[in-house]
């Protein structure tokens, strides 16, 4: 979905990246206001779903990293050529943030900066998260968790929170590790975390350029987003100051 | 089969993903609103699944966004909730009948996705078919005593180790800022009785196929296969209303087997329709009588 930017200005364009399953639905609505709000200050802005998620083609099983990492060259290259905009910002929440600072290495034309909304820095502690959450919430809605057992050696998941993890994502999810994710960045780059999730962009040295201290909890996974929106003012306001600065 | 994502409606505002099966010409399309505010891929994306699927079976398929939903704007004209939405899947009708040169539709709704295909369904003479998850229930005497016996069933052990959980997943949410329980999807506004059942007489009496699934998530309002019948088995309409309770499935088809479970099931109400072309055929034959 293209947000055109309004007044004719000619500020950076913006690229938004979804996070992953569940905190991607979480999250559409937060990025339709972020990206209206980026355009009416003169930011043309980009959503768009990763192949196998969303309403792009593909089903669950389909879904790749580094094809993700190829959908976000293209999307790039999509919103140069209709934005007219030479300099890009990229937006990244979540897995979409990790995959952010992986894809700016790669591509051959870098965004002018990459702005991380609470970064996945561990694979495997991501997907025991999930699995922690799965079995809560069929617990809390269900009763139970049928046969289900309450934690798993994450390599060996197939589904969580209603999506499909296939085997050999599975297996790319467990190379995401924190060395890679941290020194990956190939051009500035503004984390946005809680205060405790960002000691480990700090120390021991700086791996971002600026950061903000976002103490608004978001709850990423909930699946209240059935009858609750949560669009948290606080963060659409540090994202956007952090595409404007 | 062949998507597109289009903005339509009155001033523009809403926006829906059409599927187009390969063989055209069916007369009848299918119309997934929201579940909540879930945007219109649907909770877990089963809404693209449900949609891809019935699209493989020849079925038009337009899943979208309700004014102030997912993508879809509000109307400058902000008309009332109710009429709202009317407009709002009326205007998704018109594309489809436009883009797939269909007449008849069935609708499916989870949730609050249901209460608007049975409003729709009672005014619109174009809805020939509802499938409703999750949709208004009537409770009754034993509607409790089957959700205690069942919440029991899987014995003490797990009755406790629940318990737990639950604590442990609210101290979380209020952790992260969400300690605000969220409203009961099965506490949303319904229907009188009454008012309930004259609806659904003439929904059978003009023909329109219904059916009803409950999960296992509601189990306050609906708790026991039988119960559809024990409310309303007196009446003539309850016979024509096909009834499905699954406990195994959760409110938001959250496991991947109850995706499919669901899935099947759909799929074969769908496949025991009439044909699409033997739908339109009889439609045809009705205006031409008229």
């Amino acid at each position: 979905m293209l947000h055109r930017a309004e007044q004719g200005r000619s500020r950076p364009a913006v690229l938004l990246l979804n996070p992953f399953a569940q905190e991607a639905i979480r999250c559409h609505r937060l990025y339709r206001v972020l990206a209206d709000r980026l355009a009416r200050a003169g930011h043309t802005a980009l959503r768009f779903d990763y192949h196998g998620t969303g309403d792009s083609a593909g089903d669950d099983e389909a879904i790749d990293i580094e094809r993700w990492i190829g959908d976000i060259e293209q999307a790039d290259a999509e919103l140069r050529r209709r934005s007219g905009c030479a300099e890009l910002v990229w937006v990244g929440a979540r897995l979409g943030a990790s995959l952010a600072a992986l894809a700016s290495a790669r591509c051959s034309r870098r965004p002018v900066r990459i702005v991380l909304w609470e970064p996945v820095l561990s694979g495997r502690a991501y997907l025991g998260e999930l699995w922690q959450r799965h079995i809560e919430h069929l617990v809390d809605t269900l009763g139970h968790a049928g046969d289900l057992p309450r934690a798993v050696a994450p390599e060996t998941m197939r589904e969580a929170l209603g999506f499909a993890l296939p085997r050999h994502f599975v297996g790319q999810m467990m190379q995401l590790e924190r060395a890679r994710v941290l020194g990956a960045p190939a051009c500035p780059t503004h984390v946005i975390a809680p205060p405790g999730a960002l000691a480990a962009w700090r120390e021991p040295a700086p791996s971002a350029s600026s950061f903000t201290e976002l103490a608004t909890p978001f709850d990423w996974n909930s699946e209240e987003a059935l009858n609750s929106a949560l669009v948290p003012a606080a963060a659409i306001q540090a994202i956007s100051d952090a595409v404007s600065a | 089969m062949n998507e597109a994502t289009l903005q339509f409606g009155p001033e523009g505002h809403l926006v829906g993903t059409l599927t187009l099966p390969d063989t055209r010409g069916a007369g009848i399309a299918c119309l997934l609103p929201n579940a909540g505010v879930i945007h219109r891929i649907g909770p877990h994306r089963f809404n693209v699944k449900l949609a891809r699927w019935l699209a493989a079976a020849g079925f038009p398929v337009m899943r979208f966004d309700l004014a102030g939903v997912g993508d879809s704007a509000m109307p400058r004209s902000a008309p009332p909730y109710p009429e709202r939405v009317l407009e709002a899947m009326r205007a998704a009708m018109a594309v489809v009948e436009r883009e797939a040169n269909v007449r008849r539709f069935i609708v499916v709704g989870i949730c609050s996705g249901a209460d608007n295909a049975f409003r729709l369904a009672a005014v619109e003479p174009r809805v020939v078919g509802v499938v409703l998850i999750d949709g208004f229930a009537y409770p009754t005497a034993w509607t409790n005593w089957h959700r205690i016996r069942r919440r029991l069933g899987h014995g003490p052990a797990a009755t406790v180790r629940t318990f737990i959980t639950r604590r442990i997943g609210l101290l979380r949410q209020r952790l992260a800022g969400s300690g605000v329980a969220a409203p009961d999807p099965g506490g949303r506004p319904h229907p009188p009785r009454a008012e309930y059942a004259q609806t659904m007489q003439a929904l059978v009496d003009r023909g329109v196929r219904v059916l009803l699934i409950h999960t296992g998530s509601l189990l306050r309002r609906y708790s026991y296969q039988q119960q559809f019948h024990d409310t309303f088995g007196a009446l003539p309409f309850a016979s024509r209303v096909e009834v499905a309770f699954c406990p195994e499935i959760d409110h938001t088809v959250t496991t991947l087997a109850a995706q499919r479970q669901l899935l099947a099931l759909i799929g074969a109400w769908t496949s025991a329709l009439e044909t699409p072309a033997a739908m339109q055929d009889a439609t045809d034959r009705q205006a031409a009588a008229a």
